[in-house]
């Protein structure tokens, strides 16, 4: 599944019986949700896919029975484009800075948006995807710290990793940790809220990606397919259409097992991004260093965050609370 | 035949002792090096003379020449009497590297004493 | 003994398992237009400016912590690398002159190697640069076989066969490196002349024939069976004569046809990645096969260059490429995997998409032919050596 849902720790990775999900793109413009930049995006601009090319969509994933998501750029849509997405149930991603609240959809705050005075103050949302540039790591926690509360699952997107150094990570990995601390005080004080850099990992016991191309795609405002939109805005080729179009040769490289590096690896809450790692390393199935040396900072960040979520679970003699009541009237004579 | 001089046929191109692969190994080491510093020279000849004369690298190099010299002849020198290894006037060792045997060759004209096998190609 | 015999002891290239090769595409110029040559735009303008090695150099003996062998090899190649010996020589100068300045662990612990057509290796200026590196080079000589056979391939521009301006220097070359050998390359046209070239280069003294058959896919129907029959016909003559006592071709192996084991066996074959080649314009490929005169379809794979150094991030799927992950089924449930070799570079260019990870297996049927002579070969040997 996309990333902005809590992993599932029993499920066993990618398989054919997980159901498909797909990602729309309404909006050339719209800005990311994810580690790829849309070099559109952020220009207040937009450009609606075409009706006629959304009604073709949302009857093919009816047909397929595809979940989908629906990637918003900054303008309302209007009502004809509205009557087609009530015909299908779906989850919205929108970003922070549109005009109208959606209930119930993921809310996107990008590295513009967050600098904005106030802006992180009015959010309220189930869902909150926070996309951070790489000259704000250093302030992380500061970023973060106040919108803990604002939401039950935070989901942190580092923007620009091609440009992390070593320096940069070791920022990062100390950010972490003081987020950390500040999820355990959440914690304490009875408040449960995920943040999937720190928290997906505590309960994974094998791999949980991002599954690109596997159990999810996207499709672009053209109506044809891309393993996700970074590889639509990046020029790539589509891998199919609608029509039945399929053109995909060598996908299963997507999949962990032919990955020499990940399939060893156990940082099981990495996304395994096959975006950066095509544009990094050239390879699909390989990922850069930063990228994993990134995925081992938040790994060893969640093991810290382990060690200070300390709620002892108090011995007891009895198997039948009944007795403590007895007790108590005993006691009363 | 005499049997000195019998002696002296049938020790000739005969296995006469073996080391460690570290002894070997510390052989090749200083082998290697003899041959790069030689060439290195010959190199370094072929400048131009103001180029060579005062050029710092000539006295490191002559100086390493010296130190890597005096130490592949010690360590000849201390294996054969680690081993007693057996000599005989006009022949030289040569180890063997794949194998660390030692053999009493014959010497030839272009031949100098204490000699070694070319390493393995 | 047979244990000494040639046949049972393939040679050991220098260093193996802790050498990085270097290798310099001097020039991409060369006399001959051979038929099957990978540098398919051959030219007299791109040759490497001695800058530019020398840059190349510096970068590498100064990462130490990217480039950390024990020892190196540095290779020149071409087009026909002789056709630029001074800039060879001073390369070669110019490395040993900084390694030793700098008290590098690559001083003392290094080879130059080139891959020449022969043609020029009696040249004055060649004799000297060997002679001045004698105990640290190795040169070989490609020589295809018979006059016959070599000429079909190894031409001039003018379509004039090459031989007898390369066997002149062989006594000469022989007597300078008397252990070399040669590679030899077999395309379609060159499958019934094996037996003749193999022999007829051992008769012209060299005594290790490293073959094989190019990657490319240029197999049809029936190669294979002349492929097998022209081995066996040689396995017939070596056991007659008892060649294989003294001489080696690569052809026959005991490790040839084995089954491999998914996990002992898994290593990638090929040293794409593990090398560096560097083009006349200082760019770093994972391999000559990389560079854009060796692609007939893709894009070349450029790992950076001697003035930014080294991407790490191109070379990490390079080393982390094995056998299992890049074969397709076929070739992992294989029962005579053991010898099937294949060439990253091809690979890459013949892969239906942009990857390396993708084996090509053109070469999958001259494979099975090969170890089916190998079978027949190598009973036979042992039964000869027992009875002995």
């Amino acid at each position: 599944m996309i990333m902005h849902n809590p992993p599932n720790p029993t499920a066993a990775g990618a398989s054919q019986t997980d159901k498909k999900h797909v990602l729309v793109i309404l909006d050339e413009y719209a800005s990311s949700f994810c580690h790829y930049v849309n070099p559109k995006g952020g220009s207040g601009q937009s450009q609606l896919i075409s009706h006629s090319t959304l009604k073709k969509v949302i009857e093919f994933l009816k047909f397929k029975y595809y979940t989908p998501q629906f990637l918003f750029g900054n303008a309302c849509l209007p009502d004809s484009y509205e009557l087609e997405l009530s015909q299908i149930e779906h989850v919205r991603i929108v970003p922070v800075s549109h005009p109208k609240a959606y209930p119930n959809s993921i809310i996107v705050i990008n590295p513009d948006e967050y600098r904005v005075p106030g802006v992180l103050g009015n959010i309220s949302a189930e869902v909150l995807i926070l996309r951070i540039l790489k000259q704000d790591v250093a302030r992380l926690a500061e970023i973060v710290t106040p919108i803990l509360d604002k939401c039950k699952r935070l989901n942190i997107s580092l923007v620009e990793i091609e440009d992390y150094n070593d320096e940069d990570i070791r920022q990062y990995r100390k950010q972490l940790d003081l987020i950390s601390k500040s999820l355990a005080n959440c914690y304490k004080e009875k408040q449960a809220v995920e943040v999937n850099c720190l928290t997906d990992r505590l309960m994974l016991r094998q791999m949980n990606n991002c599954n690109a191309g596997i159990t999810h795609f996207a499709i672009a405002p053209d109506g044809r397919f891309y393993t996700c939109p970074a590889f639509y805005y990046c020029g790539d080729s589509s891998i199919g259409d609608i029509e039945g179009e399929d053109n995909f040769p060598n996908s299963h490289l997507l999949d962990i097992k032919y990955s020499p590096i990940c399939s060893v690896c156990d940082a099981f809450h990495c996304k395994r991004c096959v975006f950066l790692n095509k544009k990094l390393t050239l390879e699909v199935n390989t990922p850069s260093w930063q990228q994993c040396k990134i995925a081992h900072a938040e790994r060893d960040s969640s093991r810290f965050l382990l060690s200070m979520i300390d709620w002892p679970i108090p011995e007891i003699t009895y198997d039948d609370p009944f007795i403590l009541v007895k007790e108590k009237d005993k006691s009363k004579g | 035949m005499h049997k000195e001089h019998k002696n002296s046929v049938e020790a000739v191109n005969k296995v006469v002792g073996t080391v460690t692969p570290e002894e070997r190994d510390e052989i090749m080491r200083l082998y290697e090096r003899k041959n790069s510093l030689k060439e290195l020279f010959s190199s370094l000849m072929c400048m131009p003379r103001e180029e060579v004369e005062g050029n710092f690298l000539y006295e490191k190099l002559v100086n390493d020449i010296t130190k890597t010299t005096s130490e592949f002849t010690a360590w000849w020198d201390n294996k054969s009497v680690k081993y007693k290894w057996k000599n005989m006037h006009g022949h030289s060792w040569q180890i063997d590297f794949k194998t660390c045997e030692i053999f009493l060759k014959t010497n030839t004209h272009n031949c100098q004493p204490m000699r070694e096998m070319p390493p393995p190609k | 003994m047979a244990t000494d015999c040639k046949q049972l002891n393939p040679p050991v290239p220098w260093g193996e398992g802790k050498t990085k090769t270097i290798t310099f595409v001097v020039t991409q110029d060369c006399q001959l237009r051979c038929k099957y040559c990978y540098v398919v735009g051959k030219n007299d303008t791109c040759s490497m400016d001695f800058q530019i090695a020398k840059k190349t150099i510096d970068y590498l003996l100064e990462h130490r912590e990217l480039l950390d062998n024990e020892s190196v090899v540095l290779e020149f190649i071409g087009g026909e690398p002789l056709l630029e010996i001074d800039l060879v020589d001073k390369i070669c100068d110019y490395f040993k002159f900084v390694s030793f300045k700098l008290d590098h662990p690559w001083f003392g612990n290094y080879r130059f190697s080139l891959t020449t057509n022969g043609i020029l290796y009696d040249n004055k200026k060649v004799q000297q640069f060997i002679r001045k590196n004698k105990a640290h080079i190795s040169i070989g000589i490609t020589i295809d076989g018979t006059k016959k056979k070599h000429d079909m391939q190894r031409v001039y521009p003018d379509g004039r066969g090459s031989y007898d301006d390369v066997v002149r220097n062989i006594p000469l070359w022989q007597k300078q490196f008397p252990d070399a050998g040669t590679k030899v390359t077999i395309s379609r046209e060159d499958i019934p002349y094996i037996k003749e070239s193999v022999l007829h280069l051992w008769g012209l003294g060299i005594k290790e024939v490293n073959a094989n058959v190019v990657f490319e896919d240029v197999w049809q129907k029936g190669d294979d069976a002349l492929f097998e029959g022209q081995l066996k016909q040689l396995a017939d003559y070596m056991l007659e004569n008892k060649l294989y006592n003294n001489h080696f071709c690569s052809f026959f192996s005991e490790l040839v046809g084995k089954p491999l084991d998914p996990i002992q066996d898994n290593q990638n074959w090929c040293g794409a990645g593990k090398m560096l080649a560097i083009d006349y314009a200082g760019t770093f490929y994972p391999c000559l096969r990389f560079t854009p005169s060796c692609l007939r379809r893709k894009k070349a794979i450029v790992l950076g260059n001697c003035h930014e150094g080294i991407n790490v991030n191109k070379l990490r799927p390079f080393l982390a490429l094995n056998r299992t992950v890049q074969s397709p089924e076929k070739c992992l449930k294989c029962e005579v995997a053991g010898g099937c070799a294949w060439c990253q570079g091809e690979n890459y260019d013949a892969a239906d998409s942009d990857t390396i990870y993708q084996r090509s297996t053109s070469i999958c049927l001259m494979h099975k032919a090969r170890v089916r002579a190998n079978n027949y070969f190598w009973p036979r040997f042992h039964s000869q050596i027992d009875n002995k």
